[in-house]
C-alpha cells in the first residue's frame, strides 16, 4: 500500500469518527424538552409522509455523509469556534451569590427577564372575560396544568418569566412564559404563548 | 394527503373557514393528550371546531368530535361548566381565513382563495386585522417531478 493510499485510507477513517461525532452533538444540540416539542407539534402538527419520503431522506443522507467526508474540518472549527467564544462569554458564577448569579444569566442569556414568586405570577396571571367564559383563577382553563407544574417546584427553585422571540421562515415564532432554574440551568417551564 | 375539513370562524355574522389549530395549541399547553380521534382522512384532528370573534376576543362556540370507542365529545366535555363558548386565551398567532373565489395553489392539499382575511391574536385578543391579495401559482416543481401516471387524478 502506497504512503498516498494509506493517508487517504485514514483520512477516510478520521471522517466515519467524524460523521458519527457530529451527528451525536447535532442530535444533543437540537435537543428539547418534552413540552416544547409537545408545542412545537401542536402548532405544526406532523403530516403523513409524502411520495417517495423514504428515498428523498435518504438521498439527503447520502449527500451529507459524502459532503461531510470533504468538508468536516470547516465544521469542526466551527463548532469549537463557538465553543471558545461561549466559554469566554461565560459569565464567572462559582464566586457570585445565587441571585446575583440569575441576574448575570439573565442578562447573558437574554430571554429571562425577571425572577418572580408563585404569588406575583399567580397575580399578573388572573385572566379576566366580560363573557364569564373563563374561570376566575390563574391561568384560566390552563389552571390544573399550572397546579401540576407548580407542584413539581418549589419557590426556592426560582421562578422566572421569560420570553423568546426569534425569526423562523416568513415570519416570527414567539415563545413566552414562565422557566424554573436550577442553578444556572433550565429545568422545566410552562407555556403561556407559543406560535 | 387529503384536504382537512377546516374549523369555522364566525366575524360580524359571516362564516369564514379557519386555516389555525388553536385547539392542539391548548393540549399541548395543558399537558393533555387530544381526547378525539381522527377516522377520516379528510379530519385527523378528530374534531371540527366553530370558532367566533365577539368583540375583540376569540372563543371557542362549539367543538363536535369524537373519541376512540366513537363517543362523542363536546364543549363542555373539555369544558366542564363551559357549554355556551370558552374564551381562548391560551392562543397566540395568526389565523387565516381564505376569502372569496377559489385559486390554483402551488399544491392541490391548499386551498387558496382570492384573498385572505388575516387575524392576529394574542393571548385570546384579537390585536390586528389584514387582508392579503393571492395570486393564482403555478404547481410547484416538486408535484411535476412525479411522473404523470402516479400523480393522483385531480
Amino acid at each position: 500500500m502506497s504512503d498516498f493510499q494509506l493517508y487517504g485510507a485514514a483520512y477516510l477513517a478520521l471522517s466515519f469518527l467524524v460523521s458519527l461525532w457530529l451527528w451525536r452533538y447535532f442530535k444533543k444540540e437540537t435537543k428539547q424538552s418534552p413540552f416544547v416539542l409537545d408545542a412545537m407539534n401542536a402548532l405544526h402538527p406532523p403530516r403523513p409522509p409524502r411520495r417517495f419520503e423514504s428515498v428523498r431522506e435518504a438521498l439527503v443522507m447520502i449527500t451529507a455523509v459524502s459532503a461531510n467526508t470533504v468538508i468536516w474540518p470547516i465544521f469542526v472549527g466551527n463548532i469549537l469556534t463557538r465553543r471558545w467564544l461561549a466559554y469566554k462569554a461565560a459569565p464567572t458564577v462559582e464566586s457570585t451569590p445565587l441571585r446575583e448569579r440569575h441576574e448575570d444569566l439573565a442578562e447573558a442569556r437574554g430571554y429571562l427577564s425577571e425572577r418572580l414568586s408563585v404569588a406575583e405570577i399567580e397575580a399578573r396571571e388572573m385572566i379576566k372575560d366580560p363573557l364569564s367564559a373563563v374561570p376566575s383563577v390563574p391561568f384560566g382553563h390552563l389552571y390544573v396544568a399550572w397546579l401540576a407544574f407548580k407542584s413539581r417546584h418549589v419557590e426556592a427553585d426560582g421562578f422566572w418569566a421569560f420570553s423568546i422571540e426569534r425569526e423562523f421562515g416568513d415570519g416570527n415564532y414567539r415563545l413566552a412564559g414562565y422557566a424554573v432554574l436550577d442553578g444556572t440551568k433550565v429545568i422545566d417551564e410552562f407555556l403561556t404563548e407559543g406560535h | 394527503m387529503t384536504m382537512q375539513v377546516p374549523d369555522t370562524l364566525e366575524v360580524g355574522g359571516e362564516s369564514l373557514r379557519m386555516h389555525a389549530n388553536p385547539l392542539g395549541a391548548y393540549f399541548a399547553m395543558a399537558g393533555i393528550a387530544s381526547p378525539f380521534y381522527g377516522f377520516l382522512s379528510a379530519n385527523w384532528r378528530g374534531y371540527v371546531g366553530a370558532w367566533a370573534i365577539l368583540g375583540d376576543r376569540l372563543y371557542l362556540a362549539e367543538l363536535r368530535g369524537s373519541d376512540q370507542n366513537e363517543q362523542p365529545i363536546v364543549l363542555k366535555d373539555l369544558f366542564p361548566g363551559y357549554t355556551d363558548r370558552v374564551f381562548v386565551h391560551w392562543f397566540s398567532g395568526e389565523i387565516r381565513c381564505p376569502n372569496g373565489e377559489r385559486i390554483q395553489a402551488a399544491t392541490r392539499h391548499i386551498y387558496r382563495c382570492e384573498k385572505d382575511r388575516v387575524f392576529t391574536v394574542r393571548r385570546g385578543v384579537v390585536t390586528g386585522h389584514r387582508i392579503v391579495h393571492n395570486e393564482p401559482q403555478k404547481p410547484i416543481q416538486q408535484e411535476l417531478d412525479i411522473p404523470k401516471f402516479l400523480r393522483k387524478q385531480q
